[in-house]
């Protein structure tokens, strides 16, 4: 298996399309559409504990 | 590469960071805001993200009718939403919820000079890295 180094991780990481899902969900990937809906409710429900244990 | 294609590959990313700064959406504040939807929630990301996904597929519709060979477009196929999908972009999420950043406006704020970006990008290339080592994540 190919072995990356810190860059090329970097750049794939933020270059790959399933990295760029929220843009690729205007194509109606099923994938992209998925990804999508699970990182905004994980960082909604993240959201609202961190201001519950904070506050 | 043709210089032409690298020319356009730069105004493309002018045009993104330009569009990030007008909207707001450089700003980690503002991220939080939509994103706390039970407190005092700020809904601007719904409507620039909602913009962006039109205008995109407003244009990737118009191009694959144009059918030019030396288009390369991105495909539309879906690849399966398997274990792997489903808990990276859960661990995203979270890292999205409590930092307000997500990859395109933190380089945004690198070239800013943004102390928050200094420190999350560097951070975010070392998950990237582990889990593509440790966790055989290759895209």
């Amino acid at each position: 298996m190919h072995r990356y180094t810190l860059w090329q991780a970097l750049i794939g990481g933020i270059l790959t399309p399933r990295a760029m899902s929220c843009l690729s969900v205007g194509m109606g990937a099923k994938d992209s559409i998925a990804a999508t809906l699970m990182f905004m409710v994980a960082a909604m429900v993240t959201v609202f504990i961190y201001n519950r244990v904070a506050l | 590469m043709k210089a032409g294609k690298l020319v356009l590959f730069f105004l493309a990313g002018g045009l993104f960071g330009m569009g990030l700064a007008i909207s707001g959406m450089t700003d980690p504040a503002r991220v939080i805001g939509f994103l706390n939807v039970f407190g005092a929630w700020d809904p601007a990301l719904l409507f620039v993200m909602a913009g962006a996904v039109g205008v995109y597929g407003l244009g990737m519709l118009i191009l694959r009718r144009v059918k030019n060979q030396n288009l390369e477009l991105p495909s539309a196929a879906s690849s399966p939403i398997d274990r792997q999908l489903v808990i990276g972009s859960a661990i995203f999420g979270m890292g999205w919820g409590l930092g307000g950043f997500c990859p395109g406006p933190t380089l945004a704020n690198l070239g800013a000079l943004r102390i928050e970006a200094l420190l999350f990008v560097p951070a975010m290339a070392i998950g990237m890295f582990l889990a593509q080592r440790f966790f055989g994540a290759d895209r």
